[in-house]
Parts: C-alpha cells; sequence; structure tokens
C-alpha cells in the first residue's frame, strides 16, 4: 500500500491520526469499498480537468468522502497529471488510476485524447468566469455601476459584451499585453505588483492566473459568436449531504453542460459561498468542511447558474438520549425526526394557562377575557385544547388579525390606498378570510381585479402599487416568496433570477391603467428589456405553454400558471408563513427569502405541509387548525441543556413580545380602557336591529321620492350628463395621433357611441367649467363625452380649452377642428350649438404631444339664459329620464341606494355597522391601526413595504420606557384603578392576573398584593401600582 | 528593467558562491526602488497605506508606521523594520501581506544598501521613486509576433515617403509606397503610442511605455535608430504627442496625468503641468502655437499657455448637460486648425466640438450654462458622428477634418461647410492609430490587427493595404 508522498498528503494523514477516537474519515478498517465517481474518465481536449470525488462505503452502508485522504497513482504517469485531486491531461492514451486507502483499491479508468490540438481559453466561459471567483466584478468592484479606476465590467459578468468591451478594448487596450502576457494590467494588479485599490486579489497559484495568463498570450479574443452557451450546472453529490463531526467534509465536483451537448468539468473554476459560516466552509477548490453541528447550504456559481448543496453537520451530544416525544400527528413526526438527527430534546407540553394566552394572541391577537379564563382552567374535557381552537378559527377576530397580517404587506395605507379603499380592502381580506376562501382562489380573486375599487375593493392592490416593476417585485415576494428586486438592474447575485425574469413578471402587469379608485385592464402595452430592448413574453406563458398573451388579460395566465399544481412555490410559501405566523420563525426564514441558498430548516416538514395544502384544496384553516393541534406548537417555551441553543428547529416555544398593536389592546385590555369584544357583538345586533327598521320606513316613501326627482329634472330646459372618459391612445408622434381614427370615432360614426367597444371611465369629479388634467403620457390622443339634454331645440352656447388641441362632434357632426399645438386657455373656443329636443351627444378628442394635457369646459347659457348646477348625480339623472314603470331590477335597486344615502339617519347606522364590525378601539381588529407613539415604538409597520421585516421585534429603549412611564401606560392605568376599586384586596390579584397572564397568581403573589394593599394608605394609588408592575412583568409583554 | 534582472541574477550567484556582497555597492533608485515599488507600494504607497506607512518617497520611507518601528536605520539591517518584516517566517507578521516573500537575492539588497549607510541617490525626496527611476532597458523585439497586437501608431516621414509603425518594443519603417519593411529600429518601450518625425525628417520622436506602470519619450535618429535620448520618464505610460508648427517645441501628455513640453533642439525640458485629474490623452499646439491643449479622460479640455504651461482657460463642453449633448465624454483627441484659432476635440459621444480657445475663456468657460450659450452664439459647432466607440485621433488640414472613429472609419468633414464629405473604411478592423500626409493627400490608418490601410483623399479611394507588424501567419 503507497501512501501519496505528497507533503501536504502526509500532514493531512498525521493531523488527522492525531484527531479523536471516530474520526471515521481517515479509518480504513471498516471500510467495504470505495466509490469514485467518476467511474471513468476521460479527458477529451487539452484544457480539460476531472475532479475526482471518492467515496467510502462501511459495511452497515454509512458512506462519507475522503477524496483528501485516499492515495491516488497512474499506471502510466506519462499521460496526465493528479493535481491536488484533480486529473489534468497530458498526453493521450489510456491508463487507469488506482485509488486506495488502507486495504480498501479501486481503478478507474482513464482516456486521454485531443491533446494534439491547442485549445483557445473561452473568454466567456473561463475568463469572465475567473474574473467572478476573484471577486473583481462584484458589487462592490469593478462590477458597480461606473465600475471603479476608470475599469468598468457587469456585476457578475451579466452583460459578457459590456466586458468584452472593457477588457479587451478599453482605454486603448491597456489592460492586456499579448507578448509579454504577465506584463497586463489585468495580472499586474489584482497581484499587486502595482498599486491596486481593490488589494491582492490574485495569486499565480489560483487557477484564475493560469486561465486569465494563458487567454492573453493567446491573443485575449472574444468567443466566436457561435461558442455554445451554458445551459446549466450539475453538482455532485446531488440532493442533500450529512457531514458527521469530527472530521466531516465533502470534496464536491462542479460540471457545467452546454448548448451543444459538451459538458465540462468547472470544479477549479465555479465560485463556492456558504451560507453559515459557523457550521460550514468551502474552499475555493469545492472541497467542504464541517465546523460544528447544524445546517447550511453551500452556493455554487458559474455563470448565471447558480445550485446549491445541503448539508446537514451531525456532532454527537454528550448525554443525549432521545426522551420519546410525543407525537400528535406527521408534523410532530418530522419536527422530532430532524431534532433526534441534531440531537435536541423537544420541550414538554405547555400548561393550560401558556396554552390559553397563546392560543388567543396567535389567532385573534387579543388576550382571553377574564370569563373565558376561568371557564378554560374550570373545563374537565380532554378535548379543551382542540375545542378552543376551533372556536377561535371560526371567529371574527380570527378573521380580523389574519387580515391585518395581509394587509401590513399589500400597503392597506390611508395613502396608498386614500378616501376609505384600505378599510374597504381589508374588509374584503376579512371576509375571504371569515368564510375561508381557498387560497388558490383568493389570489385569483385578488390578481386579476379590475374595476372601482369603491366596489370591486381587491383592485386597490394594484392601485396601491402604480409602477409594474414594482407589482413584478411585490408579487413575486408575497406569492412566489421571492425577492427578485436586484434583477431590476442586474442578475441576482445569490439565485438564478435573471433581468429577463424579472421584465417578464413586470411585462405581466403592462396593460394595465389606474386613473383614481378605477383599475382597467388595456389591451395593448408591452414592456421591453432595457438593454436589449426586447419586448418580453409575460411570465406564465413560457411556463404553460398555450394560447397567445394578447387575446386575455395577461394576469388571467399569470394567476393560472401562479396556482397551478406545478408550481412549487404557491403552497410552500403560504404554509410556510402561516407556520412563520405561529411559530415566530419559517421553516425557510426570513418567509419571503424563497432560494436555493436559503435552505429549508426541515425540507420534509415543508413539503408535507405544502402537500397537505393542495390536498385539502388550500384551505387555510385547516393549515393553521393542524398546526396548533401538533406537540410542537403546544410545547412549553421552557429550555433545557438539550435545547437552549436552538433556535430554528421548534424544539420549543419561541418566546415572543407581543406585537406594537397586541401590546395596546392587551393594555386595553387589562387596564378596562377598551370596550370588551363580547359586548361588541351585542351591539352590533343592536344597530342592525335599528337599522333594519329605519330600512323599512324609507321604502314606503320611496315611490313619492322618485316621483319629486323626476318633476324636478323635467322642469330644466336644459341640462348635461357627467363626462366619460377614454382613457389615453398612446401614438408615436404627435400628428399621428391628429390623423388616427380611434375606437370613440369610429363608434360614433357606427351610432353607438356609449354602447360600443369603448371602455369609458366615469368622471364623477369631473366639474364643468373647471380644469381637468389627464393622466399624463407620451404623445396620443383622448376622448371625453357626455349627453347634453334639451326640452326643446335651442341654442347652446359652450366654452372649451385644451392642451394640446381638439377636435369636437355634437351628434356626430365636427364642430370644432383645432389640432394645433396649445396650452390651456378655458375659454378659448366659444362654440354655439343648435340643440334639438332630447339627448345630445357632444363628444371632444383632446391631442397630446406629451407633458402636461388636459382641458376645461363649461355649458354657459341655453338660449341665452345662465344654466344652473344640478344637485342630483348625472347618472341618476341620465336614469330619471325613464318612466318609472319602465326600471329594470337592477336600475330600482340602484334608485333606491341613492335614495337611502340621501337619507342622513340611515347613513349614519350604516357607518356605526361597518365601525363597530372593525372594532376601531382594538388595534390588531382594526382595517388601518391608529399611528401613535406608542405603536410605532413597538415596531408598527406603515404598510409601505411587501416585506415582513417591515414590522420590527426587536427591543428598544424607546419600548421600555413607554411601558415604564409612557402616557399610554399612564393613562390607562390611572383609569383602571377605578374598575379594579370594586374589588376586595383577594380578589383583585386573581382578577388583574387572569386578566393579564390567563393565570391564577400563586399564593406568594396573591400575598404581596394584599399586603400592598393593606398598608398603602391611598388604596387608589396602591392599585395603579399593581397594575403598572404586572403590565411591566415579562410574563406580560412577551408570548410564552 | 532587465538589467535589474541581470544584476539580481549576478548577486544570486554571489550570495550562492559566498562571495562578499559589500563589494559591489547597491544604488537605491536602481536597485532597491524596483523591489519597493513592485512588491510594497501596492499596499504602503500613493493608493493605499495599510498600517499607516507609506513607503513610495524616500522621505516617507524613511518615517515610522503606526507600529512607531523604525522602517529603516541606516547601518543596522537587524534594527529596520522594513527588513525584519521581510525576512520574517511567521507567515501573519512577514511581508507582503499574504504574498510569496521576497527573493532571498531582493532581502539581501535591501540589507546590503541599509548596511552600506541606507543613501538616496534620487533628486528629489519628496517625488515618488516611480517619476525618478533611470530610463529602462528594453529588450529586443521578438522576430515575429505570436498573435496580431493592435498598432498604436502610425506616423509619415516628413516627404512622406516612409510610414513609421509602432510595434512591441519597435518601430518598422515601411515604404510608404508598397509597405516593404525598410528598418526595424529596436529596444524601444514596450508600447508605442504616438510617434512624430522632425521637419527635417531626420529623428523621430517616439512615445509609449507599458500600462500602468512606465512612460518614456526618446528621440533617435529616423535612418539609424542611434543617437538615443530620452527626453523623459514619466510614471505611466505615454499616450500624446505633439510637434510645434515651428517644429522647435514638442508636447507629451501621459496616463500619469502631466503634461510636458521640451526644446526639440536638445531635448530640455520646458515646463511640466499637472491640471489633469485623469489619464492625458491627447495634445495639440494652436495656430502660431500660442496655446497647447491637452484633452483627458477627465472630461476637460486644458488649455495652456505654450510658453510656460500656465492655464489659460478650461473647456467644459464635453460635460455639459446640453440638449442632445448632455452626458460626460473621455477625450481622445484634439487638433487645431494650421490658420485659424479654431480647435477641434472628440472622444465618447456623439459630436466632434468645434471651438476657440479665447472666446472659450472670455465666456468664462467654467459657468454651467457655457455650452447652451456657446451654441446659440455659434462659438461651439458640433459635427455629429455615430461612432459608438469614440474617435481615436483627428487630423487637419486646411478645411479638411479626419476623423478616425475606434470603429475602424475615419470621417471627413468639411470645416468651412460643417458637412460630412466622405468615409474611409477600414473594412470592419477597430483602428487606434491614424496619421495625414497632406502635401501627398494621403491618409494611414492602423488597425488592431496590426494591418496598416492607406488611402487617397482627394478621392477616398484605398491605395494600399499591408500588414504593419511581422505577425506570424494564423494556421488555417
Amino acid at each position: 500500500m503507497v501512501l501519496p508522498t505528497t507533503a501536504l498528503r502526509l500532514f493531512l494523514l498525521i493531523l488527522s491520526g492525531l484527531m479523536a477516537d471516530g474520526d471515521r474519515s481517515t479509518e480504513s478498517r471498516d471500510i467495504q469499498t470505495l466509490e469514485v465517481f467518476p467511474s471513468e474518465v476521460q479527458l477529451s481536449s487539452k484544457r480539460s480537468q476531472r475532479q475526482l470525488v471518492v467515496t467510502a462505503r462501511a459495511a452497515d452502508g454509512t458512506t462519507w468522502d475522503v477524496t483528501s485522504v485516499v492515495g491516488m497513482t497512474l499506471r502510466d504517469p506519462e499521460l496526465a497529471l493528479i493535481t491536488g485531486t484533480r486529473l489534468v491531461p497530458q498526453a493521450n492514451g489510456r491508463t487507469l488510476l488506482t485509488v486506495t486507502l488502507g486495504n480498501a483499491r479501486v481503478e478507474v479508468p482513464v482516456s486521454v485524447t485531443g491533446q494534439e490540438t491547442e485549445e483557445q481559453v473561452s473568454f466567456r466561459r473561463e475568463v469572465l468566469v475567473a474574473l467572478t471567483k476573484q471577486g473583481c466584478n462584484a458589487g462592490s468592484c469593478h462590477g458597480a455601476p461606473d465600475g471603479k479606476g476608470g475599469f468598468a465590467l457587469s456585476m457578475l459578468a451579466y452583460a459578457p459584451e459590456i466586458d468584452e468591451e472593457s477588457i479587451i478594448y478599453g482605454g486603448l487596450s491597456r489592460r492586456i499585453t499579448p507578448l509579454e502576457p504577465e506584463d497586463s494590467l489585468l495580472l499586474k494588479k489584482p497581484l499587486l505588483q502595482i498599486p491596486h485599490v481593490g488589494g491582492k486579489r490574485l495569486q499565480k497559484t489560483d487557477a484564475a492566473w493560469e486561465i486569465l495568463h494563458d487567454w492573453i498570450q493567446q491573443g485575449a479574443v472574444a468567443d466566436t459568436v457561435s461558442a455554445p452557451a451554458c445551459e446549466g450546472i450539475s453538482v455532485y453529490p446531488p440532493g442533500t449531504r450529512v457531514l458527521r463531526l469530527p472530521g466531516g467534509r465533502q470534496q464536491l465536483s462542479v460540471m457545467a453542460n452546454f448548448s451543444d451537448g459538451s459538458h465540462r468539468d468547472v470544479t477549479a473554476i465555479a465560485t463556492y459561498a456558504t451560507t453559515n459560516a459557523e457550521v460550514l466552509k468551502v474552499d475555493d477548490s469545492g472541497f467542504v468542511t464541517g465546523i460544528q453541528r447544524g445546517m447550511a447550504a453551500i452556493t455554487i456559481r458559474y455563470l448565471d447558474d447558480v445550485h446549491s448543496v445541503f448539508f446537514t453537520v451531525e456532532q454527537d451530544r454528550e448525554g443525549f438520549v432521545w426522551n420519546g416525544a410525543p407525537e400528535a400527528g406527521d408534523i410532530d413526526r418530522l419536527v422530532n425526526a430532524r431534532l433526534q438527527q441534531m440531537q435536541i430534546l423537544p420541550a414538554e407540553r405547555t400548561d393550560d394557562a401558556a396554552f390559553l394566552r397563546r392560543a388567543y394572541l396567535d389567532l385573534t391577537g387579543l388576550l382571553p377575557s377574564v370569563d373565558q379564563v376561568r371557564a378554560f382552567h374550570a373545563d374537565p374535557s380532554d378535548q379543551k385544547r382542540s375545542q378552543l381552537i376551533d372556536r377561535l378559527l371560526a371567529s371574527e377576530e380570527y378573521s380580523r388579525y389574519w387580515a391585518s397580517k395581509s394587509a401590513d404587506l399589500m400597503r392597506a395605507n390611508q395613502a396608498a390606498m386614500p378616501n376609505g379603499r384600505a378599510e374597504l380592502f381589508v374588509d374584503w381580506l376579512a371576509d375571504s378570510i371569515h368564510r375561508n376562501q381557498p387560497f388558490d382562489q383568493f389570489a385569483e380573486e385578488l390578481l386579476t381585479a379590475a374595476g372601482d375599487a369603491s366596489s370591486t375593493p381587491a383592485a386597490g392592490y394594484f392601485l396601491a402599487i402604480p409602477e409594474r416593476e414594482a407589482l413584478a417585485e411585490t408579487t413575486a415576494q408575497l406569492f412566489m416568496g421571492s425577492r427578485i428586486n436586484c434583477a431590476r438592474c442586474h442578475n441576482h447575485p445569490f439565485e438564478s433570477w435573471t433581468r429577463n425574469d424579472y421584465y417578464s413578471i413586470a411585462a405581466v402587469f403592462a396593460r394595465i391603467r389606474s386613473e383614481g379608485s378605477i383599475l382597467s385592464v388595456q389591451t395593448s402595452g408591452e414592456v421591453t428589456h432595457p438593454t436589449t430592448n426586447a419586448v418580453m413574453k409575460p411570465w406564465g406563458w413560457k411556463q404553460m405553454p398555450g394560447e397567445s398573451a394578447d387575446t386575455t388579460d395577461r394576469r388571467e395566465r399569470f394567476s393560472e400558471w401562479l396556482t397551478s399544481p406545478d408550481n412549487s412555490w404557491f403552497a410552500r410559501v403560504e404554509v410556510n408563513r402561516i407556520w412563520a405566523h405561529l411559530l415566530g420563525r419559517g421553516i425557510v426564514h426570513p418567509v419571503d427569502d424563497f432560494r436555493s441558498s436559503n435552505p429549508p430548516v426541515n425540507p420534509e416538514l415543508l413539503d408535507w405541509l405544502a402537500d397537505e395544502f393542495r390536498r385539502v384544496g388550500y384551505d387555510r384553516k385547516h393549515m393553521v387548525r393542524l398546526i396548533c393541534n401538533s406537540e410542537t406548537w403546544q410545547r412549553s417555551a421552557a429550555a433545557s441543556e438539550f435545547n437552549a441553543d436552538d433556535t430554528s428547529l421548534f424544539s420549543h416555544a419561541a418566546v415572543r413580545r407581543l406585537t406594537a398593536e397586541q401590546l395596546q389592546d392587551a393594555i386595553g385590555q387589562v387596564t378596562r380602557t377598551v370596550r370588551p369584544i363580547q359586548n361588541l357583538s351585542a351591539e352590533i345586533d343592536r344597530t342592525q336591529q335599528e337599522l333594519a327598521t329605519a330600512s323599512q320606513s324609507l321604502q314606503t316613501a320611496f315611490p313619492m321620492w322618485l316621483e319629486g326627482m323626476q318633476k324636478k329634472l323635467s322642469d330644466r330646459e336644459c341640462w348635461q350628463t357627467m363626462w366619460m372618459y377614454s382613457g389615453v391612445y398612446a401614438e408615436s408622434d404627435y400628428d399621428r395621433a391628429i390623423s388616427m381614427v380611434y375606437e370613440p370615432e369610429a363608434e360614433q360614426e357606427a351610432n353607438r357611441l356609449f354602447a360600443g367597444g369603448v371602455r369609458w371611465i366615469r368622471k364623477t369629479d369631473w366639474l364643468d367649467g373647471q380644469q381637468h388634467a389627464f393622466p399624463p403620457s407620451s404623445p396620443g390622443a383622448h376622448y371625453i363625452a357626455r349627453r347634453i339634454h334639451a326640452s326643446r331645440p335651442g341654442k347652446v352656447v359652450l366654452e372649451f380649452g385644451s392642451d394640446d388641441g381638439a377636435r369636437a362632434w355634437l351628434n356626430g357632426v365636427q364642430v370644432l377642428d383645432k389640432p394645433q399645438r396649445r396650452g390651456i386657455k378655458t375659454d378659448e373656443d366659444r362654440l354655439e350649438l343648435d340643440l334639438p329636443a332630447g339627448a345630445s351627444t357632444l363628444m371632444f378628442k383632446v391631442i397630446d404631444a406629451g407633458g402636461y394635457t388636459g382641458f376645461a369646459c363649461r355649458l354657459v347659457s341655453f338660449d341665452g339664459v345662465p344654466i344652473r348646477e344640478l344637485d342630483i348625480p348625472l347618472e341618476i339623472a341620465e336614469l330619471l329620464q325613464t318612466a318609472p314603470d319602465q326600471f329594470t331590477p337592477e336600475q330600482m335597486e340602484l334608485l333606491q341606494a341613492v335614495h337611502r344615502t340621501s337619507d342622513a339617519g340611515l347613513v349614519g347606522l350604516t357607518q356605526r355597522i361597518r365601525d363597530q364590525k372593525r372594532r376601531l378601539e382594538y388595534q390588531t381588529q382594526r382595517s388601518v391601526p391608529e399611528q401613535n407613539e406608542f405603536l410605532m415604538a413597538f415596531g408598527q409597520p406603515r404598510r409601505e413595504s411587501p416585506c415582513a421585516c417591515e414590522r420590527l421585534s426587536d427591543s428598544t429603549i424607546d419600548q421600555t420606557l413607554q411601558i415604564l412611564n409612557g402616557e399610554l401606560v399612564w393613562n390607562r392605568t390611572r383609569e383602571a384603578a377605578n374598575h379594579y376599586a370594586a374589588f376586595d384586596n383577594t380578589a383583585v390579584a386573581e382578577e388583574i392576573y387572569l386578566s393579564a397572564l390567563s393565570r391564577f397568581p400563586t399564593a406568594s403573589e396573591q400575598q404581596q398584593i394584599r399586603t400592598l394593599l393593606e398598608t398603602t394608605p391611598n388604596r387608589q394609588e396602591a392599585l395603579q401600582d399593581v397594575i403598572w408592575a404586572v403590565i411591566n412583568l415579562q410574563e406580560f409583554v412577551f408570548q410564552h | 528593467m532587465m538589467l535589474n534582472f541581470l544584476k539580481t541574477c549576478l548577486l544570486l550567484q554571489s550570495v550562492i558562491f559566498g562571495s562578499p556582497l559589500s563589494a559591489t555597492e547597491i544604488h537605491f533608485l536602481r536597485d532597491v526602488a524596483p523591489i519597493l515599488n513592485q512588491r510594497c507600494s501596492g499596499c504602503h504607497g500613493p493608493g493605499r497605506s495599510d498600517g499607516d506607512l507609506r513607503i513610495h518617497t524616500f522621505d516617507l520611507l524613511m518615517k515610522a508606521g503606526a507600529s512607531e518601528a523604525h522602517t529603516v536605520v541606516a547601518g543596522k539591517p537587524e534594527e529596520s523594520e522594513i527588513f525584519r518584516r521581510i525576512t520574517e517566517v511567521d507567515d501573519s507578521i512577514r511581508m507582503p501581506q499574504k504574498d510569496e516573500p521576497l527573493s532571498a537575492a531582493q532581502a539581501e539588497i535591501i540589507r546590503q544598501w541599509i548596511l552600506q549607510g541606507a543613501k538616496f541617490d534620487g533628486e528629489d525626496r519628496q517625488r515618488s521613486f516611480r517619476s525618478q527611476l533611470p530610463p529602462a532597458e528594453h529588450p529586443v523585439a521578438p522576430e515575429v509576433y505570436r498573435v496580431p497586437i493592435p498598432i498604436f501608431a502610425v506616423a509619415w516621414s516628413p516627404d512622406g515617403s516612409e510610414l513609421a509603425v509602432g510595434g512591441f518594443h519597435e518601430v518598422l519603417i515601411r515604404s510608404a509606397t508598397d509597405g516593404r519593411l525598410l528598418r526595424r529600429l529596436q529596444r524601444l518601450p514596450q508600447r508605442i503610442q504616438a510617434m512624430r518625425y522632425s521637419a527635417d525628417g531626420r529623428r523621430l520622436f517616439v512615445a509609449g511605455g507599458t500600462s500602468g506602470d512606465y512612460g518614456e519619450l526618446t528621440a533617435l535618429d529616423a535612418v539609424s535608430g542611434d543617437q538615443r535620448q530620452v527626453l523623459a520618464t514619466f510614471e505611466d505610460i505615454v499616450l500624446g504627442l505633439s510637434l510645434s508648427h515651428a517644429g522647435d517645441r514638442l508636447a507629451a501628455t501621459s496616463a500619469d496625468r502631466t503634461v510636458r513640453c521640451f526644446h526639440v533642439s536638445d531635448g530640455r525640458m520646458l515646463w511640466t503641468s499637472r491640471l489633469h485629474s485623469d489619464f492625458v490623452t491627447s495634445v495639440a499646439f494652436s495656430h502660431e502655437d500660442r496655446f497647447v491643449a491637452t484633452g483627458s479622460k477627465d472630461f476637460t479640455v486644458k488649455v495652456l499657455n505654450a510658453n510656460d504651461g500656465s492655464l489659460f482657460t478650461t473647456y467644459n463642453g464635453h460635460q455639459r448637460q446640453f440638449g442632445s449633448e448632455s452626458g460626460r465624454f473621455d477625450i481622445a483627441a484634439i487638433a487645431f486648425s494650421e490658420d485659424s484659432p479654431l480647435a477641434f476635440s472628440a472622444g465618447k459621444g456623439r459630436s466632434i466640438r468645434v471651438w476657440e480657445p479665447e472666446k472659450a475663456q472670455q465666456e468664462n468657460g467654467s459657468a454651467a450654462d457655457m455650452e447652451e450659450r456657446f451654441s446659440n452664439n455659434g462659438h461651439t459647432r458640433y459635427f455629429p458622428h455615430e461612432s459608438r466607440r469614440g474617435i481615436v485621433q483627428l487630423r487637419v488640414s486646411g478645411q479638411r477634418l479626419f476623423a478616425c472613429m475606434g470603429e475602424g472609419i475615419v470621417k471627413e468633414y468639411n470645416v468651412l461647410t460643417q458637412t460630412h464629405v466622405r468615409d474611409y473604411s477600414a473594412r470592419h478592423e477597430r483602428c487606434f492609430a491614424m496619421d495625414l500626409h497632406a502635401a501627398s493627400e494621403r491618409l494611414a490608418a492602423g488597425t488592431i490587427q496590426g494591418t496598416v490601410i492607406q488611402w487617397e483623399t482627394r478621392t477616398g479611394n484605398e491605395l494600399l493595404q499591408f500588414p504593419g507588424l511581422p505577425i506570424l501567419p494564423s494556421l488555417p
């Protein structure tokens, strides 16, 4: 048995010999076989090489990597060099490689061909990869947007054509000297042979040095256009690996697969990074070493392809014995399997008090009332926990609290969703949760919403995010769990997200347009790639081949893809969010950062949950119920020697600070400064009854009201309806916008202006005589149209002005032709028009050259008599033209609705119910929580970002001060003293403890409080002190 | 460089054979400074000062860094921090960090120099060693070039019979009529970036160097290649060279940001200017030799008084936000009209700027709206071009302006009518070099593949094409 003779190998052997017993990687006695990857080595060109990976297999089937400690000899050493653990070809021929360790031995055939032909170093496949490996094109170095020191590269080589220009030709070809390669700046700078601000970045022993050097020596030429593209990398060993300490290690082998069907070993030039340096390290050659117990991934990058290998590092813990923790179902089974592997003991089941408080806080955001706590403690049933979970899941509070979690991420704030739209939007979210709408249907309804957000609240999602790029980012983060933002400007540094992907997702939203509260879907509009200018195919099309992009709303196709069973993201992302809400941490963490380099801590668990979610038809409540009924969720927060260091595998409950809203509500509940929630539903019932009575009486008055309204209208000689607006018909230049005949003109000719294909937008707020702006755009045409009613033929006078030029038609006959560019002057054009009796149609075309655009129009007089404004909505006025017996049921309903809203009392009652439903006193229940000092201090999000990280959960001095002597706490504890004054000195302790901590006070707590109350002269103040002290308990501020 | 290498070999030999080194006197600039420059100044130099230590000038070398240990103690190598650190065995202390140690021979040179009293043999203790290095010894050029390299400079002899082509460590003199190789003038700087003949055609001025490391301006006999005189060395490669219209002065500009002016008669330096903040790429003498204008990567043109190098004005027209001309553009070429005060400057961007130094000064060239006023008053004119790679050379003759675009197309404009006259195409090969022989109406350009192309400017016809450099033909 000949051992390798290099000093390094000997050193390694000596070193490993000194290691503790049980380092199996160097013990050869229990090795049954050695397995070498690849089983046959083919080196078919001058620049090829092959990484070897040697695995030992014991009799019991366990395997471990021994690549770095085996002996390797070639029968014919002339044919190839053994460089480290790689084979590098030298001469054509066939031979055998013998790999030995102890008594184990295996032979691998080696064939070397193609050594007679020179092989060009590839610029794209080798040089750029080498630069990435050395960090040259990192975002903080030459990959910065303007580069560094006058040398700019594309970040991580996403744009080889940019790199080609600056490396080969930049600065008058300054950086390369093919006739004296070592004199090239490209080498001298990173070698630090001349000053380099970036420091030493290259050693002559690096694989990158040889690549750069040889490429320059060969003339430093770019690849030919036909050079094959990389289509992906494959890594050996595949899948998840377990390393056992001490000594656990793994050599990786990375193959790149090219479009021409060829493969190349790129192990030496790929870039490696660890996701957790405390658990795992990796060197430049892809050699991974375990450091301590835990989980981490190694991320491997080659060009645009990123691949991750998950590792679990096992390490024996002294004295560890599995405790056979009970398992309520698959969740516990999978969680425990992981815990057992990592030698972590799960905690005990928590007690009733902690369970109760946890269940209420997690499911409703609120504390249980004193009565509820007493009842639960008194309940002897062994089903009481699951019964409580069911009750809470059915409650209104659950829906509202969980809706607020989504609302936080969907910009449901007053600025992004003004005029009450935020409240409507959150009501809609809460309703969806309450009726347990399947999550796929919810996503589809949200992502394809269109129309007026005051009647279709889901459309508010799009109105709140006006930019399609931001929509792409938000949607990806919410539903795909991916932060694609980076890919807006460059390919993602840790992931395979490319700019193509990014703009494909943006293209999904290219055809929606928002105007005030209305979201409409257009038939045209594209997104182009900012550098290639290619029109992007919307995301979902490539993934789901079928009909072309332009026939339907693109979002429908996207939603279809999103919710299809083939999309692994959808179910996983949502169950992971649910899990994180309940356990305080996601299986993938953070919850919106799914990527191969951020592996789930328990992949089997996540897979199982996602499968279950799909199996039950995306039933959200079912998943919450399952998790809450698991032993895992019901574990105590008390840590033990064998789980104290676990923060991510769910061995014990995570102690979490109450959220800002939960805390303010909890203080309100303990201090009795907010109404108990049970009383609320009774109030809602009462108000509803009042409303029913009032509606009844109003109903009888409706015919009279209608008659009065019609009379009022028929007394008018002339009146007009509200404006209808077409939106913009974008055009390449002004002249085209003038000459083109767009839909409204065509429909007018076809005599069906308001019945044709034009998607008119009602402009209820465009008042007569005022100036109104159109949304700014590139050149194009805008149409506005309305009807004018006259009781008899007569002459009407109008004043009109626009930016820029305009044309007008009355009943299809052109009455204005001023297409020249101009600024707005409200009375520039004075139109005198002869109206027939009845309804006439007036339409303007306003042509825009770009920049500001808008118009003003005023109906001045009818037959010389000035015209007064109408005090009923114009659309109703239009409707009132119809005889009462001709109304359709829908029209009747509309009129009745107008009637109801004209009654102040009824409006007030309706509003009161809505407010009560929104539980305005409760921050966890409100559609839009208050924004006050207290809430902000505790990390309340402003709802401006789709990132769950916007809610801050860390502790600050400000928080301590707020709780110790903030205004809110002070005022509320003082009021609370009044409430608790009614209890005697024994009962009061119990009342406060049950209310704040969901448990009875201990005898000594009871005693302390009684003593305090008895010995303090001012009982009121003493009571305030007691309440204050309880609020300041860690037990109160945290959930266990 | 070569000398240093030989020296090192000799020293190494003496170490090996045990002969006393003290017999050889160590010269600081020749023997020590190159080692410090190459191995130390990356971290302890002009760009960085790790450990609060910079050792790129002699004064700084004599000061201590943050450790307060004396870098050099004359006569006592063992007490000198520099010697201690380069010979340290512990990798965490040894310099250079994370790099190969200095060779035994290099360490010995430093030891001997300290032992011999750590003397300085340069001119200026406050200027960098790099700027005071003696001229480098250049090797002979390869007989044939393994791979194509770009031609960075071409120059017509005044009589139009010969064309000088910049090669690798050499200038190749070729017959202008058939491209035949007449002579190889060897042992010149690595890259030849610019060349000019003296008015009588007897002297050739050659400028170039090694990127990032060294620059040189040399005068030599254009026929024999003898009678060499190194007019100056630079800290980085020399990029621009211009001969005054009277033929008595020479101006050179370098990537080391300096502009230097010399007497042609004796090679004496007249003045140096250090006003640019980036590579100075190009230079030209104005009409009647009143000004020297220099274009730079710092987006400005400096107009200097030719007599003393003082600043006359700065032309900021390449970095103004003005209509279609907005942006900040490198300047790579500059030229003056022979018979009017007009200046032409160009580089990146989509037009050549045509302007006058006097007006640039009168209009307060630093005002933000200068370019707009200029344009309105007709003080700047714009000759548009569509080059994405930028203009690399400009030449003017009478009313004819020739602009060589990086793509390998020379565009000719009529200055008077401001019209584009015609294109001369180098057949899709990129170009960095171009020169005009006005008297015979011939234009020559060198491509990055080492080819020279000649055109007749009267007709626009291509006259000739030949390999400018001795490049090994590629195998089929």
